[in-house]
């Protein structure tokens, strides 16, 4: 072995040292789409709060966690309470006291507080989906879940109102069809990039 | 012969029209509640209500209730569910017709600022029926108050005025 090639295996080995033993480039050459375990999650928000995907990945670890949730004593009672199920998620992610009932009040909280994804292809797990009401027909908001296919679909975890619960419920694909083609309602993305400084974090 | 079925059915658009007859508007996904409901306003109410119904959803009647101060005007709510949740639409009836006034997850947080206060806790306290109603174990003294402004004075009265919350 010569010395050039003892000091790339050297560069090589420190360059993966550096990246916490992790050679993220397999798994996407592998096209992964499997949700990340708990541990993947929690391994990643526990390494820094700057990154931009770690908020995203604390939303979607608190969605996870929060499957099964009862809606029944939110406001809404569980049947009017999409808005209320995701802003008690956020509000968790946030650790900020965030209240919103109304779908209206929480799409123009996202508005003033997230930036719009504009293509479903940069979705990533936690970011927000929501379709605001019309004038009369009632919209609904969720949160962007593991990614189900390349198309790109994803699964949508939302209250359901058969059950008051909150769950696994929707895919985009779904809702793009549902809500986008039938009812003619506009479908929107949103991603929190940063945990927002306790003057914000009152809801309308 | 075909004559006569010509002019019968001549008889039957010309009788139709002078006697002006309207059949109401009432689709199938309406609960027979809210129908039977709708058949008791005036044909224009009924028209201008079912005018902002969509035929892949569905309706039913939440309440309805006179204006206290206003006895000539009604409110009424009606809920509409989609596969995903459900809406409150809240409409106005005075004798000359009828008026949609907004749709809201929850009609607490009134959007339009010209109703008056007794309009307002007419709203307020037909959708507080409808919830004392359905949810029978809740704990109205833990819901809504924390933090204070997703709670409305509105909603805090109409609780109030039904004994769900004490001063």
């Amino acid at each position: 072995m010569g010395k050039k090639s003892f000091y790339s295996i050297l560069l090589f080995l420190f360059y993966i040292s550096m990246n916490g033993g992790s050679y993220h480039n397999i798994s996407a050459l592998q096209g992964e789409a499997l949700p990340p375990s708990f541990d993947d999650l929690s391994l990643k928000i526990s390494r820094g709060n700057k990154k931009n995907e770690t908020l995203s990945s604390r939303i979607y670890l608190i969605t996870l966690n929060s499957v099964g949730m009862d809606t029944g004593s939110f406001p809404g009672g569980g049947i009017y309470s999409s808005a209320a199920a995701v802003s008690k998620i956020l509000s968790q992610a946030l650790e900020i006291p965030l209240k919103i009932p109304y779908l209206a009040d929480l799409y123009d909280w996202l508005k003033a507080h997230a930036i719009l994804i504009k293509k479903p292809s940069e979705l990533i797990s936690g970011d927000i989906i929501i379709s605001p009401s019309s004038k009369d027909v009632q919209g609904h908001v969720g949160i962007i879940g593991e990614r189900i296919s390349e198309r790109p679909d994803f699964a949508i975890y939302s209250n359901s109102l058969d059950s008051c619960l909150f769950l696994k419920n929707w895919t985009l694909s779904r809702w793009r069809e549902y809500f986008e083609k039938d009812l003619k309602l506009n479908v929107y993305y949103f991603r929190l990039l940063k945990p927002l400084p306790q003057s914000t974090s009152n809801g309308p | 012969m075909k004559n006569v079925i010509f002019l019968l059915f001549l008889f039957f658009l010309v009788h139709n029209s002078l006697s002006g007859k309207e059949t109401p508007l009432l689709l199938p996904n309406i609960t027979p509640r809210l129908a039977k409901f709708l058949e008791s306003l005036p044909l224009n109410a009924q028209n201008e209500i079912t005018t902002s119904f969509k035929e892949t959803l569905s309706y039913d009647l939440i309440g309805d209730k006179k204006v206290e101060a206003e006895p000539s005007k009604r409110i009424i709510e009606i809920d509409e569910a989609t596969e995903a949740g459900h809406g409150v639409l809240v409409f106005e009836v005075t004798q000359s017709g009828s008026r949609f006034l907004f749709l809201n997850d929850l009609p607490y947080k009134i959007p339009l600022p010209n109703l008056s206060q007794a309009e307002q806790l007419t709203i307020a306290l037909i959708f507080a029926e409808h919830e004392k109603a359905i949810f029978v174990d809740r704990n109205w003294g833990r819901m809504w108050f924390d933090p204070p402004s997703a709670m409305t004075d509105i909603q805090k009265a109409a609780y109030k005025q039904l004994g769900l919350i004490q001063d």
